[in-house]
């Protein structure tokens, strides 16, 4: 019978043999995996969950945020929470968040945005002066990073917790921006129903393998690979997202080594390894096993996936084995896959064409081992990847603005889903603790539209930058730039100028009557909050420029088409380069 | 030369080239973080300064890095241990 919570799971973990299926954790200093059977994982969570039943208050729906490097402590304190009916909330680390006081930043909201102020468990490496910045109000718990030290286990959950499938299992937050705290509550059916959709869609068996290296305060690397490694029975490598961007060659070497099947990465990750790992390492591995490549998180590109096939062909990679998705914490992670049993297409379609309750243009469509790749005008033309179809037990719609259902074929619209995998709703301070969404709908700000019956992702209507796989939204920012710029943040809009190109630039575009002088360029820059992402350029008009819906709400869609098709009128135009913010930096030292 | 400015001035040729900022802006008290280097960049900065020096430093070690100061301090912890 099929597992309905993650402590069933666990539990039946904790009853196997110790040799049996593994996390191996990636040991940078000894250059091996170390593996931890899930059994002993189980465990060492289990006697974790009675530690922290020790703490001061109510362990039950309490919060546990979790601040640890290793992936290792942190499933530890992860699952040790849930066993005891805690809700865990994984943070990113200061590598990702940019600074410690991002974290800290973090901690403070969190920790006291509950009836009972949240526990917090951090691991040990963390310096005493961040334990300085912790407010005393916070019960801190130290974990060990170490998987090969000695342990306490318990057979099974200290307090003989047993949630419904529907309770909460954990919080995912889900952007990473300063100023922004925003995160969905996912219920252990959610988990489940993603672990079991994923796996029946993929028709996948008992003896896959899976490797990774993404985070795991990212759905998809938390439900993606480890709780659906965990929920099946899978072995799973796993390395931080810092070892994999300094030696990205081993997250691929393990998949040869170990004969792994499955691994999932955003493009970037795809991109990066075509980059970095040398011909010559490509030509020692084996990656003839790997049945599923996984790729999403953000706007795929065909580029990246010819490449990739490309490069890695020499090792056993063929088009086949790519498999594009599409997902958001919202549906806990995957939403739609593409089939696993044909070559994934993609079209090219009109850029221009592309707005909401409009057909849009293909002027070709393909498949990734098709040799007719052609050259194209990425001026006037996108190259999108098929997402597939939605997984069972989700229904996916396309909607217009007004939330009605367009049922044509290549027509344009909001994507809308249903169904068991998404989120109970976003996390609130209220005392109902969750916004649920309505009639458990959820229009998730993107665009797509239907072809073939296969979903195809078209454009972002969320005001949202994706950098590296991470979500940032920018209300935040750009409040805070309007804040440092003298202007309503109505007057501000920051938005990429490519969806389609993760390394395109990012644009702020200012509605400001008077020029920006250098001193207001100088405290922008300055006063930029560190874990923001970089803007590339500031454009300022002094007329009314940014559009809007009739409601008054910035179209940061359209200030990308607009941005595209050079129709912004603006009056000052300035870059920034990391050496105007040291000379920014340098003048206010000066002035010191 | 000492091994403090030995190291200093192998650091700082590194950063330079990363940040493409002048050499005569890089000095002990300059923070990574006003450096013009997204996290990103960080990560790969590290892994110049890895294989430089011949260590690999853990996430926990990286992330305590705030200045230049604190990366020559932990090249001198980690070559004399290593």
């Amino acid at each position: 019978m099929q597992a309905r919570t993650l402590p069933e799971v666990m539990a039946r973990h904790a009853a196997q043999p110790a040799e049996d299926k593994a996390l191996h954790c990636w040991d940078g200093s000894r250059r091996s995996y170390f593996p931890v059977s899930y059994g002993d994982l189980s465990k060492r969570a289990f006697a974790f969950g009675a530690e922290l039943l020790e703490s001061p208050g109510d362990i039950a729906g309490r919060v546990v945020m979790i601040a640890c490097h290793t992936p290792y402590a942190t499933l530890v304190a992860f699952y040790g929470a849930i066993s005891v009916g805690a809700i865990p909330m994984i943070f990113p680390m200061p590598l990702s968040l940019g600074s410690h006081e991002a974290l800290t930043e973090r901690i403070k909201h969190w920790g006291f945005a509950f009836e009972q102020p949240a526990l917090l468990v951090l691991e040990a490496g963390l310096t005493e002066k961040f334990h300085d910045e912790i407010p005393p109000q916070i019960t801190v718990l130290r974990i060990s990073d170490n998987p090969a030290g000695e342990w306490q286990t318990l057979d099974a959950s200290a307090n003989q917790h047993s949630p419904a499938p529907e309770d909460v299992a954990f919080f995912q937050t889900t952007s990473s921006s300063t100023g922004d705290h925003k995160a969905v509550a996912i219920s252990h059916q959610n988990i489940i129903a993603n672990v079991v959709g994923i796996r029946h869609a993929q028709h996948m068996d008992d003896n896959e393998r899976m490797a990774t290296w993404l985070p795991l305060f990212h759905d998809m690397g938390l439900v993606g690979t480890v709780l659906f490694s965990f929920g099946n029975n899978y072995p799973l490598l796993i390395m931080t997202p810092t070892q994999f961007v300094k030696r990205p060659s081993i997250w691929l070497k393990g998949m040869s080594d170990y004969r792994c099947t499955i691994a999932t990465a955003p493009n970037f990750g795809f991109d990066y390894c075509s980059r970095l790992v040398s011909d010559k390492d490509a030509a020692e591995m084996d990656l003839s096993g790997v049945k599923h490549l996984f790729i999403g998180a953000e706007p795929i590109r065909v580029s990246t996936i010819n490449s990739f096939c490309n490069k890695f062909a020499v090792c056993g990679i063929t088009p086949q084995t790519i498999r594009p998705a599409y997902g958001l914490a919202e549906s806990t992670i995957i939403t739609t896959m593409t089939d696993p049993d044909k070559v994934s297409q993609f079209v090219c379609l009109d850029a221009d064409s592309i707005g909401i309750n409009e057909p849009v243009k293909i002027l070709d469509s393909m498949t990734f081992d098709d040799s007719k790749m052609v050259d194209y005008d990425a001026s006037k033309m996108i190259a999108v990847c098929t997402a597939g179809r939605a997984i069972e037990d989700m229904l996916v719609e396309i909607v217009d603005e007004e939330g009605n259902a367009i049922r044509e074929q290549g027509v344009a619209g909001e994507i809308a889903i249903t169904g068991t995998s998404v989120a109970l709703g976003y996390v609130s301070g209220s005392a109902e603790l969750i916004d649920r969404f309505p009639q458990g709908r959820l229009r998730t700000g993107d665009m797509g539209a239907f072809i073939d019956d296969e979903l195809y992702i078209l454009e972002r209507i969320k005001n949202l930058v994706i950098r590296h796989g991470e979500n940032f939204l920018v209300s935040a920012l750009e409040e805070q730039l309007a804040d440092l710029l003298d202007v309503s943040h109505e007057h501000v809009a920051v938005f990429e100028s490519n969806i389609h190109d993760p390394s395109s630039d990012i644009i702020v575009l200012v509605e400001r009557h008077a020029p920006i002088d250098d001193a207001a360029v100088n405290n922008l820059l300055v006063e930029m909050p560190k874990e923001a992402f970089p803007i590339n350029k500031i454009l300022l008009s002094r007329s009314r420029e940014i559009p809007r819906t009739t409601s008054g709400k910035k179209r940061h869609f359209y200030c990308r088409k607009m941005y595209q098709h050079n129709e912004i009128k603006f009056q000052q135009e300035i870059e920034v380069s990391p050496q105007r913010i040291m000379q920014a930096m340098n003048a206010v030292r000066t002035d010191a | 030369m000492s091994d403090q400015n030995n190291i200093e001035q192998r650091l700082s040729a590194l950063i330079a080239e990363k940040t493409k900022l002048n050499a005569t802006d890089i000095h002990p008290a300059l923070n990574l973080e006003d450096s013009g280097l997204d996290s990103f960049a960080r990560i790969e900065l590290i892994l110049v300064i890895e294989e430089e020096f011949g260590f690999e430093l853990s996430d926990a070690e990286s992330a305590n890095v705030a200045t230049i100061a604190d990366l020559i301090t932990l090249i001198k912890e980690k070559t004399a241990t290593s």
